[in-house]
């Protein structure tokens, strides 16, 4: 015990020195570590149990379970800046509890889905796994998870949590996993530049394209545009087409409306939706306010030129802060967020994603696997992660103290109060794609947007069908 | 006399037994990797399934569904374009380059290195570099023809339904020919110079000799080949999948990554499945039918 003490204690001491000589550059950055700092030890102190030596809501006695033995396969292990902070944890954890063995499992989130059906077949799934809203529902029918998740994590963890985000993981009353990333989208902006140029935050769509066209420049007097108002991902794959589902709902459109009798009904044949398409082609490709190419440009690209200076707005969640930092580190302190721009007559409104994990119904130490789960999303780690990868937490504490110390994600504080989640609809990556397909027709082929969208419909039409029981 | 005759019998059984015993453990691993998989693929395509605890039976809705589905139909048809055009690609610059590579050139030997590189490179590498090779705001073909005047406006090669089919065809006979070059070469080694000689004797034409000697001279390898190149092409998914996924729109959307879709990102495996089935029956036809019409008589 007193060894443990000790170990918390340096811990404590490196964490400090490390926050404020990693923010030792500026006042400004010195005062957002005091702040952060301060936030940190308050929400432990709070959240520590009485009795209990830890900075986090242990509930469990894990040094008493024996030998623990558990596979973790979480898909950020495999990136450059969460990979390292992750496996840390996991190292700090099996430290805290000699007894507990870690396996980190390595998957990529494009490979996550067919991984988990792999692995569920062969009776194979590991301990702890990603899971997200878009595959919840999938993985509560093919009962992968365990199903007293909420009393495994402890009333009082999950008060923790922002409630969108609880909404988010349940399906059909079950919480399926539990939320860790917030991917509430806004739109990142370039904060010198609309300085620069006395632009005011735009609140409309047009007010945006004005914006845009003004930021829009030939910097070196060649005749060719060197630097882009904004850009958009056009590439048909889930980040694009997610990235659209949100912009259809500044323009009032839902993609699809669960009527509460196992019947669902699409937005595709709207006015809405045809409108949304309509500004989505004409502003991401024919206003002449964003790189050519919008069929090429996906997630990756796009926060590469707002990187390089090539590109102004974009609106993703707050994880491409991180990105434009690591690909151009010059960027920090340029960079400013604000809530989504809506069309004429729509409340401001954006959409809430979460990706967070579960415990596999195979897992012979819940109680621990769950533990360890919290540990991973204390206040004091979801400050170090939001560090490391700029991606915001679902915990409320964490949040809080996130976005009172950092400017640039100010925006998504204000997203997160416009926030909606979507219907939990097993049939929503069919949809997504047939709105890939339509802009991709508009744009590549010249097909006319009324007949584009005629054709999107009709296919989301026999999609909520199939799905409609 | 007994003795003998139970040892002559166990030796018989022996021998009998032995051979088996030789191709079992290449009997059970084609089993094991290719029999079983198929028939599971079979029997999944008559489910409406999870794979886990969903195990629906649909009979045979998902072949009729296919047979119906027009995004299915349009991906069999541009696979059906793809493949002949590729396929000819490969066996047009296969042949020419094996015609040139036959002859006594000088750095022969260097021309044969640098002509098969394609091969050697894996499509990872070959959809990455013409991605970007072909990319519309920094693409190296984009910057040429601008510098050179030929164009004013970067072309979209692989974000324009017009130009991103061609583009993916042509890069895939790029990546393809030296099999089929190296393969004719092989061949062409093989024919005795003797016949060319007593051709150009009758008074026979180039073309002539082509036709009458080297053709039928290759006729064997050329069928393997074929049979090969087309199935090999027909299936086709990592290339597309990488340069385009598809897209744009559906312009190089082939069968084999419609069917990837409907199963690892629409979760519809008894659909795929059909799909699959209906895809090995079309390769199986195309080694019959390819086996009879070049068939050796």
């Amino acid at each position: 015990m007193k060894k443990r003490k000790a170990a918390m204690a340096i811990a404590a001491v490196m964490t400090a020195s490390s926050a404020l000589s990693a923010c030792s550059s500026s006042t400004q950055q010195e005062t957002t570590a005091a702040a952060v700092q301060e936030t940190t030890s308050q929400a432990s102190s709070e959240a520590m149990p009485s009795g209990e030596e830890k900075n986090y809501l242990s509930t469990f006695d894990v040094a008493n379970a024996g030998e623990v033995k558990l596979d973790v396969m979480i898909t950020s292990l495999g990136d450059a800046d969460g990979g390292p902070f992750l496996r840390g944890v996991m190292e700090d954890y099996m430290a805290m509890y000699p007894n507990v063995t870690l396996n980190p499992v390595e998957c990529s989130m494009n490979d996550l889905y067919t991984t988990l059906i792999t692995r569920t077949t062969a009776g194979t799934l590991p301990d702890i796994f990603t899971m997200s809203e878009a595959y919840s529902a999938n993985c509560l029918e093919m009962g992968m998870s365990v199903t007293n998740l909420p009393e495994l994590l402890g009333q009082e963890y999950m008060d923790g949590l922002l409630d969108v985000a609880v909404e988010n993981s349940t399906v059909d009353g079950t919480f399926v996993f539990m939320p860790w990333q917030n991917s509430t989208t806004a739109m990142v902006y370039r904060k010198d530049l609309y300085e620069e140029k006395g632009l005011s935050i735009p609140k409309t769509w047009d007010e945006f394209l004005e914006n845009a066209k003004v930021l829009t420049e030939d910097l070196d007097g060649d005749g060719r545009t060197d630097r882009y108002g904004a850009v958009f991902a056009g590439t048909r794959n889930d980040s694009a087409e997610s990235r659209f589902q949100t912009f259809a709902l500044t323009f009032g459109c839902d993609f699809v409306t669960d009527n509460g009798d196992g019947t669902y009904t699409s937005g595709f044949g709207t006015e809405e939706f045809k409108n949304a398409m309509t500004a989505f082609v004409d502003l991401a490709a024919n206003e002449g306010v964003t790189p050519p190419g919008l069929v090429e440009t996906g997630y990756s690209e796009a926060y590469t030129m707002m990187a390089a200076d090539q590109a102004c707005m974009f609106f993703s969640a707050s994880n491409v802060l991180g990105g434009i930092y690591n690909a151009n580190p010059d960027m920090k302190g340029k960079m400013g967020s604000f809530p989504m721009p809506t069309v004429e007559g729509i409340d401001p409104v954006t959409s809430f994603s979460s990706v967070g994990m579960t415990i596999s119904n195979t897992c012979k130490n819940p109680e621990v696997a769950a533990d360890f789960l919290k540990y991973l999303t204390s206040v004091e780690n979801s400050l170090a992660w939001n560090e490391a990868t700029c991606r915001l937490p679902v915990v409320k504490k964490a949040l809080d103290a996130i976005c009172a110390s950092d400017e640039a994600y100010t925006g998504f504080a204000q997203a997160s109060e416009q926030a909606v989640i979507y219907p939990a609809f097993a049939g929503l990556a069919e949809l997504r794609d047939a709105c890939g397909e339509c802009w991709q027709m508009v744009v590549s082929e010249g097909t006319p947007v009324e007949e584009a969208v005629k054709t999107a419909a009709a296919k989301a039409e026999e999609t909520v069908k199939s799905y409609s029981k | 006399m007994k003795d003998n005759t139970r040892n002559v019998s166990r030796n018989r059984i022996k021998s009998m037994l032995t051979p088996y015993g030789f191709i079992t453990p290449a009997c059970l691993t084609i089993l094991l990797l290719v029999v079983y998989p198929i028939l599971y693929g079979i029997y999944i395509s008559f489910f409406d399934t999870n794979l886990v605890n969903k195990w629906d039976f649909v009979g045979l809705r998902y072949y009729i569904q296919s047979l119906t589905d027009s995004s299915f139909l349009h991906s069999l048809w541009k696979t059906v374009v793809f493949t002949v055009t590729v396929v000819s690609g490969h066996f047009v610059f296969g042949f020419i380059f094996a015609s040139i590579l036959n002859m006594k050139i000088k750095l022969r030997t260097i021309f044969r290195g640098i002509l098969i590189l394609p091969w050697l490179f894996p499509d990872v590498v070959i959809a990455y570099l013409f991605k970007w090779i072909l990319n519309t705001q920094s693409g190296i073909v984009n910057e040429l023809l601008i510098h050179f005047g030929l164009i004013s406006e970067p072309v979209g090669w692989l974000s324009t339904s017009a130009t991103a089919f061609p583009c993916v065809i042509l890069i895939c006979i790029w990546k393809g020919y030296p099999l089929v070059m190296v393969q004719i070469l092989a061949g062409i080694q093989t024919i005795s110079s003797d016949l060319y000689e007593a051709a150009e004797i009758d008074g026979a034409s180039g073309w002539q000799r082509f036709v009458y000697i080297t053709i039928p001279a290759l006729k064997p390898i050329l069928t393997t080949i074929l049979i090969l190149d087309t199935v090999w092409v027909f299936k086709q998914f990592t290339m597309i999948w990488l340069l385009t996924a598809g897209g744009p729109g559906s312009s190089t959307m082939v069968s084999a990554i419609e069917i990837y879709k409907n199963a690892f990102s629409y979760f519809k495996y008894g659909l795929a499945s059909a799909q699959s089935v209906y895809i090995l029956i079309i390769c199986y036809l195309i080694g019959v039918v390819f086996r009879r019409l070049l068939r050796d008589d």
